[in-house]
């Protein structure tokens, strides 16, 4: 089953000379389940083409198709909800809200919807990330690869349909990276939880099923590694 | 060091935003500084000009003196300038003159002057009023309150600009230690980065000090024109006064220009100081910045309840930047404070429009005390001829009566405490006995619900020749004053009584003659008076009002006390001028009064009106330091935590909900300022009122309306600022924040 298509999508920054094309004509899609990981140099598109699949970027063209919705014809409301219900967002640098505690910033996609949080679910996240001592804590009182497990916890709370993770070891020590990635690759086993990560890291792009190799705003490579 | 400058020009270039609040927020302080103190000085000044004008310019005088003698003092080193003057009456010549160079001392320099040319001297006079404007000695009240005013709206102006300066660094304190702590892994000195912040400060001040000044004097004369020209009608009247020069006060300039510099000096220095204390690294990552503990955001319950997820989120972030917070909170507590502070002054001065104006609708009061019986007709008959005009006239003659002081109610014994009423043998003393035409008796029967017949035929019992104890006159009494304690109009019932009560009553006047008066009645509410007997409600007296033909035994050969007539003319000023012929013919010696009451209440007016516009500006300027901070504040917080919206968005927060927490953020700003602001500023009204009742008596009321306005106007500007903040969200690339956040 495909859980995100797209379709002939482009990005262009600026305006007549000093126009970038940072996506240039790109289509391509994912299975349910699977683990891509996007490579490219710095300034190839990748993280473009990251903010395209998360709904927080607009395209310039062409589409994207996650769980059957063309994201990009929600109007702005529609797409914040659309996002927190469905996409989970893992970025470099943690960006958790600094004034919630781990707990509530595990929870924040499901405050956000008025919901009550989902107890099992979240019992199952604190076990799966190993966050049981320190749900009480404030980010800043959390070390680096906690912070990260935490975001992590947050982009799993709403079963989305699709993880994004912006280079999420990229700001870690080799160990802490390591365990960051078990813990996704996990949730990818477990949950059948599909994955999208970006990474300039080769070691880490070998773990995954299928690598997207992007230079210049063009997918150049496309291959799966591992069935 | 030429670096350093460079850098601090730099800096000033690239917080433009700061920048211009700074220089904002310096102009409005220096500028307000010098109006208020050029303000103060050229009032001062039109005062002491006044009393030369009517007093004449001297310090101090003696008499007798020859022309001899008044020519050697006045060539003495020790006076300044001097002239004789001869009293009319007494051929007694004085010599009035200046001292130099006066002081405290100046009876002492007098008197040795006197000793050493005239010593025949024996009356001194000191002109102390003109002495006190000219600083010699302690004010008079007047000026003693001008004067508390002056450095109470100072005091409030120096918080106010301190508190705005110091925001504006405040607010990027903390980008500052980053840029400090990259200057000193540069290697940099502290003192190298002090020296910076005073070059900031320096150059600011250098930039805004001037700009206030000149503002501040194109105020004072701005409004001194305006002045002046409300002024000018009074003028016309109250011959002489001065119209108000503006004054540059050098001092409170260079005052001004001082307080700014080191407010802009203290708060830059504190985050250089912090910088300075930090290690470079520490600095940079800003490590030791960002301390939150889950106690310190904890929010209750009842908030979320309250006001739903975002409403927790908006007060957690509250209470994270407290400190930035406190600063905006501060900002409008002081913004509250001085609006209803100025409010309050302003109710504090803008009152007293003349009673009887307002309540009876009067707009012509006229008086002719002391006249015969034959003469007020006369006048009574020619005002009735006057076209356009509804006058109606009355008589009233002194007469004492030994009343008991248990007759005073609790409220006449409080307000007419000490006042000619009570008599030393504790017997309430003044009478006055009052009548009006015929149909305004008539009226006041009606209103005291009393029968009319009781007071003619054999009912109008009046003889001369009776003595106390029978038969004697019955009248009704005017139970009822109205006074003016200082803009707040109080009413009272001042007697006691009960019908059918008597007692002796004799006639102020040659001969003396004692009737028995008995209390038919009374008129207690100010509704039921006729206009004709408005004069009588002001004074202090017990108001007997009888029928005209009572009177006319009572006063008999006597001269009439007092005779008014009051009324509505359609136009006063031509009435007044008709009037006032008619009285000149028929009293050739002008002791009588003719008053326009509209004219008067315009000059209140105009009077009142230049004060609110003088209050009014102020607490305007005041409050456009209060709201520079606040947007200053608010916005550069907004920024500030961008990223943080951009985060809150990414994972799913609508623009919706985004802007639901900004509303909630000011509402708690505007919630937590009017806590602070409302119990302030009514402690300092309190300490307002006080200073004021030194020289003027007032009842103390709360400025309700200041509060409810500010109130609301607090919430209006958060809410402004909110938006015009969450707009710059609205304009800024969410993926560009992200990305900001990930470098």
């Amino acid at each position: 089953m495909e859980i995100v298509t797209v379709k002939n999508l482009s990005k262009i920054y600026g305006k007549g000379d000093t126009a970038v094309k940072a996506l240039d004509d790109v289509s391509f899609s994912i299975e349910k389940g699977e683990f891509v990981a996007i490579i490219g140099p710095s300034g190839s598109g990748k993280s473009t083409l990251l903010h395209m699949l998360g709904g927080v970027d607009r395209p310039t063209g062409g589409t994207v198709t996650i769980d059957n919705t063309d994201i990009y014809s929600l109007s702005e409301s529609n797409l914040a909800i659309f996002r927190r219900r469905h996409i989970g967002l893992i970025y470099q640098f943690y960006n958790l809200i600094p004034v919630l505690t781990a707990e509530e910033n595990i929870t924040l996609p499901q405050l956000l919807d008025s919901r009550k949080p989902d107890a099992e679910k979240f019992a199952e996240i604190v076990r799966a990330t190993g966050l049981s001592e320190r749900l009480k804590h404030m980010p800043n009182q959390l070390s680096g690869g906690q912070q990260q497990r935490v975001s992590i916890g947050r982009a799993l709370i709403n079963n989305p349909a699709i993880i994004l993770a912006d280079e999420p070891t990229g700001n870690l020590d080799r160990k802490n990276g390591k365990e960051i990635l078990e813990l996704l690759k996990a949730a990818n086993k477990r949950f059948n939880q599909t994955l999208v990560v970006i990474t300039h890291d080769e070691a880490i792009a070998m773990q995954a099923e299928r690598v997207i190799t992007i230079e210049d705003g063009k997918i150049i490579r496309d291959e799966v590694i591992r069935p | 060091m030429k670096i350093m400058f460079s850098l601090a020009v730099k800096q000033l270039k690239k917080n433009k935003k700061r920048t211009l609040i700074t220089v904002i927020g310096i102009i409005l302080s220096v500028s307000m500084l010098t109006a208020v103190s050029g303000l103060v000085e050229a009032t001062r000044e039109m005062m002491r000009q006044t009393y030369i004008m009517h007093g004449g310019n001297y310090h101090v005088g003696f008499s007798p003196v020859t022309e001899a003698q008044a020519n050697d003092i006045i060539a003495d080193a020790r006076v300044e300038s001097g002239y004789t003057q001869t009293n009319a009456e007494t051929g007694e010549t004085w010599v009035l003159f200046r001292i130099r160079g006066v002081g405290r001392n100046y009876e002492e320099v007098t008197v040795q002057i006197a000793g050493s040319y005239a010593p025949d001297a024996v009356n001194f006079r000191y002109n102390k009023e003109l002495m006190a404007t000219e600083g010699v000695i302690a004010g008079d009240n007047s000026l003693t309150t001008m004067y508390s005013i002056g450095i109470v709206l100072g005091l409030i102006i120096i918080a106010g600009s301190v508190i705005v300066i110091a925001n504006a660094f405040n607010i990027s304190a903390s980008e500052r230690v980053r840029q400090f702590g990259v200057l000193k892994s540069a290697g940099a000195t502290k003192r190298q980065i002090r020296v910076t912040v005073l070059a900031e400060g320096i150059i600011l001040s250098a930039l805004s000090v001037p700009l206030g000044i000149a503002a501040g004097y194109a105020v004072e004369w701005v409004a001194l024109w305006v002045a002046n020209g409300l002024l000018y009608e009074v003028n016309m009247l109250n011959e002489g006064a001065l119209l108000i020069k503006p004054t540059l006060s050098a001092a409170a300039a260079l005052l001004a220009a001082l307080l700014s510099v080191l407010t802009v000096l203290l708060s830059a220095w504190f985050p250089a100081g912090k910088a300075a204390k930090m290690s470079a690294l520490d600095a940079i990552n800003l490590t030791s910045e960002i301390k939150i503990k889950p106690r310190q955001v904890k929010t209750s319950p009842l908030t979320g309840k309250l006001f739903g997820f975002e409403g927790s989120l908006a007060a957690k972030a509250l209470k994270r930047n407290r400190r930035k917070y406190r600063a905006t909170v501060i900002s409008l507590t002081v913004s509250i404070v001085l609006f209803i502070l100025g409010s309050g002054f302003g109710s504090f001065l803008s009152s007293s429009l003349d009673m009887i104006y307002k309540d009876f609708g009067v707009n012509v009061i006229m008086n002719y005390p002391g006249s015969g019986l034959t003469e007020l007709s006369e006048i009574s008959s020619g005002l009735a001829k006057l076209p356009g005009a509804e006058i109606a006239g009355s008589k009233m003659l002194y007469a004492s009566a030994n009343i008991p002081l248990s007759y005073l109610t609790r409220e006449a014994a409080l307000y007419w405490e000490g006042e000619d009423i009570t008599a030393a043998d504790g017997t309430a003393d003044i009478v006055e006995i009052i009548t009006a035409d015929n149909a305004v008796f008539e009226q006041i029967c009606k209103s005291a619900n009393v029968n009319p017949d009781l007071f003619t035929g054999e009912n109008a019992n009046v003889n001369p020749d009776l003595s106390v104890g029978e038969n004697g006159i019955k009248g009704i009494l005017i139970n009822f004053c109205l006074l003016d304690d200082a803009g707040k109009r109080i009413t009272f019932k001042p007697f006691n009584y009960q019908t059918g009560d008597k007692f002796a009553v004799s006639r102020n006047a040659a001969p003396p003659s004692v009737y028995e008066i008995e209390l038919s009645g009374e008129v207690s509410d100010i509704d039921d008076l006729p206009t004709a007997i408005a004069p009588y409600v002001q004074r202090e007296s017990l108001n007997i009002v009888v029928p005209e033909k009572s009177f006319a035994k009572f006063a008999a050969d006597a001269e009439v006390s007092m005779a008014y007539w009051v009324g509505v003319a359609e136009n006063p000023a031509s009435f007044c001028a008709e009037a006032n012929s008619i009285f000149e013919s028929v009293s050739p010696n002008g002791n009588y009064y003719v008053v326009n009451y509209e004219q008067n209440a315009r000059i209140t007016q105009s009077i009142n009106l230049l004060i609110t516009i003088f209050i009014y500006s102020f607490v305007g300027m005041l409050s456009l330091i209060a709201v520079t901070s606040v947007l200053g504040t608010i916005s550069t917080n907004i920024s500030l935590r961008l990223p943080e919206f951009a985060m809150l968005s990414s994972v799913g927060m609508t623009p919706r909900s985004l802007k639901r927490m900004l509303n909630f953020e000011s509402l708690f700003y505007g919630l937590k300022a009017l806590a602070f602001g409302l119990p302030i500023s009514f402690v300092l009204y309190y300490i307002m009122y006080r200073a004021f009742e030194i020289s003027v008596k007032f009842a103390f009321v709360l400025p309700w309306q200041g509060m409810l306005i500010c109130s609301a106007a607090v919430f209006i500007i958060t809410f402004i600022t909110m938006r015009y903040s969450s707009n710059i969200l609205r304009g800024k690339n969410m993926v560009e924040l992200i990305r900001n956040i990930n470098i």
